[in-house]
Parts: structure tokens; sequence; C-alpha cells
């Protein structure tokens, strides 16, 4: 490609839509769960989850070279198009995430006033809660792989020609999410017991630790397999072994992104593994490793649509 | 010959000498924006040791390919293959996402800012439909091009097609490319 076609726009919008998605997930998970120890957990998620999301759209449609036609992705469906079956199922699960956070508003805002319309609330609000958190949860599940699938369904960019591309940006989109709950976790520490937090703490730490070892796991046999593919493939694995995307990939996205999250976070569950006594968390450490996951998560989006745009057959 | 025609090209590249009128011709006749092309010559490094050298050149474009990318992603459906095999674009429905800029591997495609769409060769539908021949064709002094219908085995194209050997470019994307290039 001569010129970057997706830039930052781009990566902000894969970015967003994933974190959102994670957050969703893992609300509906914690409420499913019905501890009342991570209600309040599973309530933040419902609140914060539809506004990355609607951040990321927002910019997206900027992008575009002709916004204001938007709307003709919705006047047809595209079914060899991920883009188009895309744009319905972030349609559908924004107004999900969208609904499924009003549900949540505790009782006294229970009727909305919008000028003259009133709306209010239905009764069986937890009921209906659960639904659409049983159906918004797959759904968050598939917008996390669709933000992959975008990229890896083109042959012609071998750095993206993957199935694991989807794979890595879902499970980083659930570890982006734990980071955001561990950070808000950590935050509203103040008005919880002891218990509590300790409770939400070893949960998310012990759920991040596995969710950062299955990115390395992702990782590895994707170099492995570009390696070992087609010509262009293994030469679009120079962009970072060797290349222009080596050091943010290594350093940053590994390293910083991984790592060092990795290490900390396990450190902090060793008494629990070992059964000894229950850590004292050093709460630093708990907004630290979540600042660096997220940055991590960030320069994985941004060093595939870089360097996926940098890679072609000619090359 | 059969009923729809599927209009294909020939370029015998050892005859380019890289004047580049092709390229003027074509932005001259398309309108197309400047620092843009939607045909380019590739030049290849120079092999061998002096005094025994060598250099290529190849003329590039949209191949107009039978399994086109660019059309499978285009999520509004404005990206078309017309009856006669051309790849062609329907701007009133093109958003400007450049989707089908990722997926084309011959980067055919360029952004037309001004009107907001991406754009790429039509084969000079103005001028074939009218029985003339495309713009990058008429200039070429030497004879580079050869256009028709593919599926008319008495075209000239097809008859050359037949008595040469020819390749695609990067057949393994999966494309199917209809420009074929002549070996030597
Ligand atoms: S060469 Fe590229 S733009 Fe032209 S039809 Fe093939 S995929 Fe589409
Ligand atoms: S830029 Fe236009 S032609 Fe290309 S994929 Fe998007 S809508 Fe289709």
């Amino acid at each position: 490609m001569h010129e970057v076609e997706w830039g930052m726009p781009v990566v902000i919008y894969l970015y967003f839509g994933g974190l959102s998605a994670g957050v969703f997930i893992l609300s509906a998970f914690l409420a499913y769960l019905r501890d009342p120890k991570l209600h309040q957990l599973a309530a933040f998620g419902a609140y914060f989850a539809p506004f990355p999301l609607f951040i990321g759209l927002f910019l997206l449609l900027i992008d575009l070279d002709r916004p204001l036609y938007f709307w003709k992705l919705f006047v047809t469906i595209q079914w060899t198009s991920p883009m188009s079956i895309g744009s319905w199922l972030l349609m559908f699960f924004s107004i999900i995430a969208s609904l499924y956070a009003i549900l949540w508003l505790p009782e006294k805002y229970s009727t909305l006033k919008l000028g003259k319309l009133k709306l209010s609330i239905p009764k069986n609000r937890l009921k209906i809660r659960g639904i659409l958190g049983a159906i918004g949860l797959p759904t968050g599940v598939a917008v996390g792989i669709y933000t992959g699938v975008l990229l890896g369904a083109i042959p012609a960019r071998p750095f993206w020609n993957t199935p694991m591309v989807a794979m890595l940006f879902l499970v980083s989109a659930i570890s982006t999410a734990t980071a955001v709950m561990l950070f808000a976790s950590n935050w509203m520490s103040k008005n919880k017991s002891k218990e509590d937090f300790h409770h939400e703490r070893k949960l998310l730490y012990s759920a991040d630790v596995i969710l950062i070892i299955l990115e390395m796991f992702i990782i590895v046999p994707y170099i492995l397999h570009n390696s070992i593919s087609t010509a262009s493939q293994s030469a679009s694995l120079d962009l970072i072994l060797g290349g222009e995307y080596t050091n943010i990939f290594w350093y940053g996205f590994v390293l910083v992104g991984l790592v060092i999250p990795l290490i900390l976070e396990t450190i902090d569950l060793i008494p629990e593994i070992a059964r000894k006594q229950k850590s004292s968390h050093i709460k630093f450490f708990g907004y630290l490793s979540a600042v660096l996951v997220l940055v991590g998560g960030f320069l994985l989006r941004y060093i595939f649509i870089y360097a996926g745009q940098a890679s072609s057959f000619g090359a | 010959m059969s009923e729809t025609k599927k209009y294909g090209m020939l370029i015998e590249q050892s005859r380019c000498i890289n004047c580049k009128a092709c390229m003027i011709a074509c932005q001259a006749e398309n309108n197309v924006p400047l620092h843009k092309h939607r045909n380019w010559i590739e030049e290849s490094e120079v092999r061998g040791t002096y005094p025994n050298l060598g250099l290529d050149f190849t003329p590039n474009q949209c191949n107009h390919c039978d399994n086109p990318h660019c059309e499978r992603v285009c999520p509004t459906g404005a990206t078309f293959i017309n009856d006669d095999g051309i790849v062609l674009i329907n701007y009133d429905s093109c958003i400007g996402c450049r989707f089908c800029m990722m997926a084309c591997p011959y980067d055919a495609r360029y952004v037309d800012k001004e009107r907001g769409v991406v754009d790429k060769c039509t084969y000079c539908t103005q001028r074939i439909y009218q029985g003339r021949e495309p713009a990058c064709l008429e200039t070429c002094p030497g004879k580079v091009r050869t256009f028709g219908d593919l599926n008319d085995p008495k075209s000239e194209i097809s008859l050359k097609i037949a008595t040469h050997r020819t390749e695609v470019k990067y057949p393994e994307t999966g494309t199917k490319p209809r420009i074929y290039y002549i070996i030597d």
C-alpha cells in the first residue's frame, strides 16, 4: 500500500469496540453469578460498556470519506463483507448495551422524563435485565471476534490473514475489559469492606492472568505459523521481527502490555496459590497493571492496523 | 462465441519503454486527481553484471478480477461486477470506508478526496461502449496492451493468449485476475 488508508480513528474504533464488548461480557457474567459482593462491579460494567463503543463509532463515522452516506450500510446486508455484518452486529449490540445500562439504574431513576415524554422502566426489570445479559453476552463475544475478523478475512494483507488475529483480539478485548474493572474496583474500594475488595481483586487478577497467558499462547503460534507459511506471509513477519514495528511489538505490547502486568498480578496471587494467607494487596500495583494492560491492548491494535497495511504480496 | 462478453487485457511487458504516456492519458481521460493513478509502471532492479544487464518495466492496474476481493468486502455493495466482467463502482453507494483498498492485493484503488469515494480503472467504459479503445491503449507507442473479449475465441486477445505463454499476477491470492502478461 502506498499510503496508510486506515489510521488512528480505526485503531481507536477497534480498541474501544473490543473494550465495550469485553466490559459487557464481564458485567453480564458477574450479574449472572448473583454474588452480592460482585454486584457493584457488575453495575459499573453495565454503565461503562456502551460509552467506548459510541466514541469509537463516532470516530469511525467521521473517518469515512462521505460520513453523511453512512446509512448506506443499513439498507443492505452483504453476507461476504465482514464490515457489513459487523455494522449490523454493532448496531444490535449498541442497542442491547444501552438498554442494559438503563435497566441497571437504581430504582429512584425508574422514570425517565424527556420533555413531555415519560418512560418508566418496567417492574420486572431484573428479569429483562437477565435476558438482555444472556443475549448480549454472545453478541459481545461476536463483536470482540468481529474486530479481528475485519482484518483477518483479507488475503491481500498477509500480516492479517490468519484466524488467530480474531482470537487474539477477542482475548485481548476481555483482558483490557478486566483491566477497566480492576481500575474501577480499586477506585471504589473505599466504600467496600476489605473482604469484598479482596474477593473482587482475586477474581479479576485470576481472570486476567489466564487471559494474558492465553494471549501469549496465541502470539507464539501466530509467529510460528506465519514464519513457515507462504513467502509473503513469512515476509510480513519481518515487520515485527527486525522491521519497523519490532520495538513497539516486543517492548511495547509484549513486555509492557503482557509480561509486566502478568508478573505484577501473579505476585499478588502467590499467597493465594500457595494457600498461605490472604495477600496484602498493594493498590498501586493494581492501578499499574490495569493501566499497562490497557496500554498493551491499544498498542496491539495500533501495530496490527499499521503493520498490516505495510504488508502485501508485492513486498 | 458466448452470449456474454468478458473483457480482459493482455500486456506484453517486454515492449514497454517506461515512457508513462498511458499514465498521463488515463489521468486526462478519467479526471484522476493529481498524484493518484489508475495505472502505473513498476520498475525492476537491474539484473546481471556490466555489460550484460537487464531491466523490466511492468504496467500495472486493476485486474478486473473474476473473484474480486474488493467487491466481496464492500459493505454497501457499491463495488460490483458488471455483466461484461468489468469491476465497477456505483459512486452513489460508496461511503469511502476504504475496506476495498485493504482487500485489493494489487493496490489498484485510490481515494478521490474531492468526491469522497474510492475509484480505480474502469477500462474506460465511457469509450469502449462507443466502440473506442481504452485511453491507455490508444496512446501507447509500444503497443504493449491488447484489449478485448475473452469469451470470444476469435478476438485478437483470445488468439494471442492461445498462442503465447502467459501468466497473471499473484494468482495465489485467489482473486482470479484477468490481466494476462506474456512471459518471454
Ligand atoms: S485488481 Fe483489485 S480493485 Fe481490481 S478487481 Fe481485482 S481486487 Fe478489485
Ligand atoms: S470505499 Fe466504497 S467501494 Fe470501497 S468498500 Fe467502502 S463503500 Fe465499497
